[in-house]
């Protein structure tokens, strides 16, 4: 459910028809702009428009000035110059390593007197590539422009997204169900209007809050969806408060239904596949993966784990943690070492954040290697993920839709890098997820059964059909 | 009209609810005398021509905060009203009149006692004479307590105090213990000695002490807290008594084990064991599932391996940050079967490090402290001279780091240095100003010189006389032909001198 990727490719489409391959699409584009841009700043820097440039300056929020090159190709030189002097003035940038002014070399033919235009091309170009994934968020920016009245439990929420203080498909999910219940509990019907009607409307501003903090997760939308389903069907006879109390036993029921038994009935289904003395390994943290091991552990099996761990987030090591206390042996890996382990390893438990229609897995960044590397060595890959995570959508890649962590406090760059971070020509990218083809997955773990990765779209044909059945098993 | 409709939409609660205590400000000698029948409240004195409360009202309104209540002693209330009834459209200003207590005194403490009804949520509590720096932000103050999911029950502000207010003597800054984004203790009146209780370094393994912070009396408190405050009726302050005392909870067992559950009622966690029985899904249940937490909850599993009990290991046996807690058979309600969420009782901790170009933030309860804060005020101002000088003689000298209004009138000749000049006043000819507050309505004669002084509402000044370190009672007349230096300018003593001569 992510509204504002697709908007910026499709006006690059609309404004340059003339543009041939797909690949080359952005290079030329960018070498016409970068004139443009060149020209404008010399008009800019000789009229010495400093005041209004600075009035721009706090205007323009940060992420705002990063998609303008996108969105506004026909952008006047105000905004888009202002939007330079924007990164390089006095705001603590979320982004770093926007602040002094050095040349890149080899930035092809310009002289030295456009030495601030090559700066602002040269930052721009190189945001460019990842300007479609969201920008990470700064403090003031969470809700900016969205009118309405959010609910104080949602500002909160908002707030634990941006800081990642809840992260993961499920806890979010859950999460942000919670806050809808107080939110239902709390809402009035105006006059004249109905529930069923009013109650969505009442909702939107504080979706869109939440997705200004942190792009919505697939498992949201799923639930959204379900919910927005739940008020549509409201009987306009039925009492206020009974239908409030109906919206949040429906809001339970899905949660406990779809998530927590879920996750039951996947442990059911994986335990079998955990042989005594198996070696497993496993990525990150996932939610399901971590329930598994630990109730394989207490029912007696024994085995041993693997956990592949990989920065920013560092999730592998409250996994690890979480198994420590279980008692189960484990070893701690980065990344980079599991070409060396995956031979000795007899099983490969991944959780997801999405499921696609093909069958591929969006996942934490790095799944797509652990899942890759046991390919090669004939390893099983097992992801379990709940049905409630399946997404329509067809992707190829980890490139077209992702999602980039903001350096913060609770994030930090690898150790000792710190002193790197205040060069302008550096750029640090942490993409949160990535996509593992669905060739590299052995077999789907779901509440269902264990299926194919590829007949996950039958599935939820099947459901579509019976809107709001639960699939029968 | 949509505006109107949205809000009747929801009947949520409003998430904070200010809380302003605006006292007589003591502290301030001479600045706070009554001028005739009109008393002199604190929070009006002008800093940089705003009053003070201003500053916290904009400061609040700035954070989206939506409800204000000042509570100020029965004589101010006419005069505040008259200036903060209806000064926003957002923030909605509602002033409130303590009555002192039985013996005479009114504290801090008592003072939230009796507010107790009127605070449905969690309140902000901030002074009257607090004015923050520009780039400081309540907002922040109120992320760091939204976004602490194991269950806060404080969040305070503290700012690295200026180097003079570091050297000070007789006001010497309290000794602060903290780690990381977590207050532990605050400590007044101990002199060159801290004491750090043993169950505090126990627990925190690593601390930090320093005496270079002063506490700016803005605290975000849990409504919970006001439950608390008639089981500890000995407490008078909240900066001295209720802070201290919230902090131990964090590593005082004792106090956990009598208090903990009135600050947080136990929260029974669903999860996917009893989801079926409950029913009842929260926040909590979310926490279980994120990645980046590790909050654990206390249950009777047979996976927790038991440890022994040797000093060694006395750190892994105390709690850690996250709320975990080990299931020691001694505590009294472990019996349950389900699992309970255990809250950390944090007091959350903010610190403002002065910027480097120095603009200053702090607390104006004090004489000295209101001067710096004006200095340091007008030194940032960035005021061109704004072109309206009408009252100004056009042979007037005024540095471009001064303030005044438009409504006064400034002679010929007249130097303003360094300085803040209120509303309709009147300074004759060839007046010196250096570094000092001028208040509104004050009358300065020819040839007067006036240095690092605050003059009061209504002051005149006779011609040529000369003041310097002074600080004058509103509506004192001093007479011509004068000099002091250092000196308490009282209205009456000067009424009874005159009538003497």
């Amino acid at each position: 459910m992510s509204a504002t990727e697709p908007a910026g490719p499709a006006l690059e489409d609309a404004s340059n028809p003339q543009d041939g391959v797909q690949t080359r699409k952005q290079l030329t584009k960018a070498e016409r702009r970068e004139l443009q841009e060149r020209q404008r700043a010399a008009k800019a820097a000789a009229t010495a428009s400093n005041p209004s440039n600075k009035s721009q300056n706090q205007k323009t929020p940060q992420s705002q000035s990063n998609k303008q090159p996108k969105k506004d190709p026909t952008s006047v030189a105000g905004p888009s110059g202002s939007s330079a002097t924007a990164t390089s003035g006095k705001k603590p940038t979320p982004k770093p390593g926007r602040d002094a002014d050095k040349i890149a070399p080899g930035a092809g033919g310009m002289d030295k007197g456009d030495k601030i235009a090559d700066l602002e091309t040269q930052r721009r170009h190189q945001t460019r590539i990842f300007a479609h994934f969201a920008s990470p968020k700064q403090d003031a920016q969470i809700g900016a422009g969205i009118k309405g009245e959010i609910h104080p439990t949602i500002v909160r929420l908002g707030r634990q997204f941006a800081d990642m203080k809840i992260v993961g498909a499920n806890a979010r999910c859950i999460a942000m169900l919670v806050a809808f219940k107080a939110v239902i509990q709390d809402y009035v019907t105006p006059p004249n209007q109905t529930l069923a009607r009013d109650l969505t409307q009442y909702l939107s501003p504080q979706i869109s809050y939440l997705v200004s903090a942190r792009p919505m997760a697939v498992s949201m939308g799923n639930a959204i969806r379900e919910l927005k389903y739940h008020i549509s069907v409201v009987s306009i006879d039925v009492p206020e408060q009974d239908a409030k109390d109906h919206l949040c036993e429906q809001i339970d029921t899905y949660i406990s239904h779809r998530i927590v038994l879920a996750d039951s009935v996947i442990e059911e289904y994986a335990m079998p596949k955990i042989q005594n003395g198996a070696v497993i390994m496993t990525f990150a943290r996932s939610s399901v993966v971590e329930r598994v091991l630990i109730s394989a552990w207490s029912r007696g099996k024994r085995f041993s784990v693997k956990v592949v761990d990989s920065a920013p987030l560092s999730e592998g090591r409250k996994m690890l943690s979480a198994l420590l206390k279980a008692g189960i042996p484990c070893t701690y890996l980065l990344v980079n070492g599991i070409g060396s382990l995956i031979s000795t390893v007899s099983l490969v438990f991944l959780g997801a954040h999405a499921i696609n229609s093909n069958g591929s897995v969006y996942s934490r960044a790095g799944t797509a290697l652990v899942a890759m590397l046991a390919k090669e060595h004939s390893v099983p890959v097992l992801v379990l993920s709940e049905t409630y995570k399946y997404s329509n959508n067809l992707q190829l890649d980890s490139f077209t839709k992702n999602e980039l962590a903001a350096l913060s406090d609770t994030l930090q760059p690898p150790n000792g890098q710190g002193h790197l971070l205040s060069q302008s020509s550096l750029q640090i990218i942490n993409p949160l997820y990535d996509l593992t083809p669905h060739t590299h997955i052995t077999v789907l773990v779901t509440e269902v059964g264990l299926i194919p990765p590829s007949a996950i779209s039958t599935l939820a044909g099947l459901r579509d059909k019976d809107k709001g059945l639960q699939l029968a098993v | 009209m949509d505006i109107l409709s949205q809000q009747s939409r929801s009947r949520a609660k409003p998430e904070f609810q200010a809380i302003i205590l605006s006292g007589f400000g003591s502290q301030l000698g001479p600045l706070i005398e009554p001028h005739g029948d009109e008393p002199t409240p604190k929070a009006l004195l002008p800093v940089k021509n705003k009053p003070l409360l201003s500053y916290g009202l904009s400061w609040l309104e700035e954070a989206d905060v939506k409800d204000a209540l000042i509570v100020c002693p029965p004589s101010h209330v006419r005069a505040l009203t008259d200036h903060f009834q209806a000064t926003s459209p957002v923030l909605n200003v509602k002033i409130h009149a303590y009555d002192p207590d039985s013996d005479g005194t009114s504290s801090t403490v008592s003072i939230l006692k009796k507010l107790t009804p009127r605070i449905q949520s969690d309140f902000i509590v901030l002074s009257c004479d607090f004015v923050p720096s520009p780039e400081l932000h309540l907002s922040s103050l109120l992320n760091l307590w939204r976004v602490d999911s194991s269950e806060a029950i404080m969040a305070s502000l503290f700012y690295e105090a200026s180097e003079e207010a570091q050297k000070r003597k007789d006001k010497p800054l309290p000794n602060t213990i903290y780690k990381e984004s977590s207050i532990l203790g605050v400590a007044y009146d101990k002199g060159s000695e801290v004491q750090i209780p043993m169950h505090l370094l126990t627990k925190f393994g690593r601390c930090r002490v320093t005496s270079q912070l002063a506490d700016s009396h803005v605290y975000v408190f849990k409504r919970s807290v006001l439950e608390l405050l008639p089981l500890v009726p000995e407490f008078k302050s909240i900066k001295k008594d209720l802070v201290p005392f919230l902090c131990s909870l964090q590593y005082s067992r004792t106090r956990r084990n009598k208090f903990s559950h009135i600050l947080t009622p136990p929260q029974k966690v669903t999860t996917a064991e009893n989801v079926q029985d409950k029913g009842e899904i929260s926040v909590f249940t979310a926490l279980q599932y994120s990645t980046t937490q590790e909050l654990d909850f206390r249950t009777m599993s047979a996976t927790i391996p038991a440890r022994a009990r040797t000093p060694t290991n006395a750190q892994k046996n105390a709690w850690d940050d996250e709320g975990s807690s080990t299931e020691e058979a001694s505590e009294g309600d472990i019996d349950e079967d389900e699992p309970t969420f255990v809250p950390s009782l944090r007091c959350a901790f903010l610190v403002h490090k002065r910027s480097k170009d120095g603009v200053t933030c702090g607390r104006a309860n004090n004489l000295s402290a209101y001067r710096e804060l004006n200095q340091g005020l007008l030194k940032h101002s960035s005021l061109e001279p704004k072109g309206v000088r009408d009252g100004v003689d056009p042979k007037a000298q005024i540095s471009p780091n001064s303030a005044w209004e438009v409504s006064s009138r400034i002679g010929e000749g007249s130097i303003v240095a360094s300085s803040a000049i209120g509303q309709h006043c009147v300074i004759g000819k060839q007046v010196r100003i250096v570094n000092s507050v001028i208040m509104n309505h004050v009358e300065l004669g020819d040839g007067v010189r006036i240095e690092n002084c605050i003059l009061s509402s209504y002051t005149k000044v006779g011609e040529k006389t000369e003041l310097k370190d002074c600080e004058s009672t509103p509506g004192a007349e001093i007479p011509g032909e004068k000099s002091y230096k250092s000196t308490r300018l009282d209205g009456k003593s000067f009424k009874t001198m005159s009538s003497s001569t």
